[in-house]
């Protein structure tokens, strides 16, 4: 091993990164080599110099009464209780599953003549399956699912997370991909209040097209909005008037929606 | 496991971590409030999901990965990291000249020069050298790829040298304790 090869492998050496035989192989180099024991040495005091600067900083010390504040607190949280965090993703994953299910009937639908009636069925059964967690894919992140679509990696940024709509405002709660029935979608969960409403993206041969009413699913309110290439739906809990409204309000150029379906023209897409 | 021990167990597992997780909650905060409730949603989330935690691993290490999946979640859509070729990538071999450290240096002068590098480099050089999470638990963390960490820890620790180097006596200020506004902000 050479010098300059150690001295890149310094760092990774010190944070324990190295396989065994490359250890080996530094570990052999350095005592033959002052400079780059030196430089180990000067590596390893910066660390341990950084550790030690921040344990001691007065700046960065806590009240005195912080931990027993916090001791306190943690004591009246209900263990048991499902994180706010656990019980968004598995609203976030129920809705998700649903919704591409109903997305999906509602595409086959459209070309096969699928009836509302199975398409009901078969969306009650999906959300069966979200409950059980019975995805062939977990979600994963749109930054992730880019290499499938570039159209998701738009979908970080619209819409905005904060939507103020007549009905209230909306706070994203998560975005992801999923998976249902080999179809990819682009996801984005706002909470509001205690209801979700759900931007889903995935590709679709349709045409553009404004905002449309789809005929509600179960629970479910739903709108879609076309263009080349792919089809956005928005999906809710909300009653009909609320939902009306937050769709219409994400449809606005405000929400950055109308950013998201600009982005996904044709010459974006692949 | 009943309630009582589970919490006798995190009381002695995790608690005596209040401190660690301060420290680093304010360098990454720069405010005192936000500091309290970022270590307190971690110590909450830490609580609530302490089933997962493999007694006799490093439970500091898991807190600091928790703190900063709390902190990333909060500032989702914030800071977004970009789906772009990543500079530091580049920039990474483009550093000119590694300083040597100085023989003699104060806390003030190391948190100083830290402080004076952008925040992406002072992210992964806390993460890795003061909490040391490894390269994987990093990526996670920031949502970064690992090779990013590793080129960001490597022009980072290069500019720190160079900071080090040209700013001796330039030390670091944070905003006093302000017991009030920290109470305003607890929950």
């Amino acid at each position: 091993m050479e010098c300059r090869d150690v001295r890149d492998l310094l760092d990774s050496y010190l944070a324990q990164e190295l396989l065994v035989e490359t250890n080996h192989e530094l570990l052999r180099h350095l005592p033959s080599c002052p400079e780059c024991s030196a430089e180990l040495d000067a590596r390893l005091r910066l660390r341990e110099g950084l550790k030690r600067a921040f344990a001691r900083s007065s700046a960065l010390a806590m009240r005195p009464e912080f931990a027993t504040e916090v001791k306190a607190r943690l004591q009246a949280v209900d263990v048991d209780a499902p994180t706010k965090r656990k019980v968004i993703a598995l609203f976030a994953l129920a809705a998700s599953i649903l919704i591409a299910a109903v997305v999906g009937i509602y595409v086959a639908r459209s070309s096969s003549g699928v009836t509302p009636a199975l398409a009901q069925a078969a969306a009650g059964d999906h959300q069966n399956c979200a409950v059980k967690y019975a995805l062939k894919e977990k979600p994963i992140p749109l930054e992730e699912a880019a290499k499938y679509d570039p159209a998701f990696a738009h979908m970080e940024t619209s819409p905005a997370d904060d939507v103020t709509t007549p009905a209230g405002v909306l706070h994203v709660a998560d975005r992801h991909s999923c998976v249902f029935a080999d179809r990819r979608f682009g996801h984005v969960v706002f909470k509001m209040d205690d209801h979700l409403v759900s931007v889903l993206m995935t590709a679709d041969a349709g045409t553009g097209s404004g905002l449309t009413w789809l005929p509600r699913s179960g629970d479910f309110a739903m709108a879609s909005l076309h263009v080349d290439g792919h089809v956005v739906f928005i999906v809710s809990d909300l009653a009909d008037a609320p939902f009306r409204q937050v769709a219409q309000q994400l449809a606005d150029p405000a929400s950055k929606l109308a950013e998201l379906l600009g982005n996904i023209s044709p010459a974006a897409r692949y | 496991m009943s309630p009582a021990e589970s919490w006798s167990h995190f009381e002695t597992e995790a608690l005596p971590h209040v401190d660690s997780l301060f420290r680093v909650a304010m360098w990454l905060e720069r405010n005192r409030a936000e500091a309290e409730d970022l270590v307190q949603d971690t110590l909450k989330e830490a609580l609530q999901s302490f089933h997962r935690y493999s007694p006799g691993t490093n439970c500091r290490a898991w807190l600091m990965t928790i703190l900063h999946h709390v902190r990333s979640n909060r500032r989702r859509g914030k800071a977004r990291s970009l789906l772009v070729e990543d500079p530091d990538d580049k920039l990474a071999s483009t550093v000119p000249f590694v300083p040597p450290v100085p023989q003699q240096l104060t806390d003030e002068e190391l948190l100083g020069a830290l402080k004076r590098l952008p925040a992406q480099y002072q992210d992964v050089i806390v993460m890795s050298d003061v909490e040391e999470l490894p390269y994987k638990e990093i990526a996670g963390a920031l949502a970064i790829p690992i090779g990013t960490v590793m080129s960001r820890l490597h022009r980072g620790r290069a500019l720190l040298r160079q900071e080090l180097a040209k700013g001796a006596g330039q030390v670091i200020a944070f905003p006093a304790a302000d017991a009030a506004q920290a109470d305003r902000r607890r929950r």
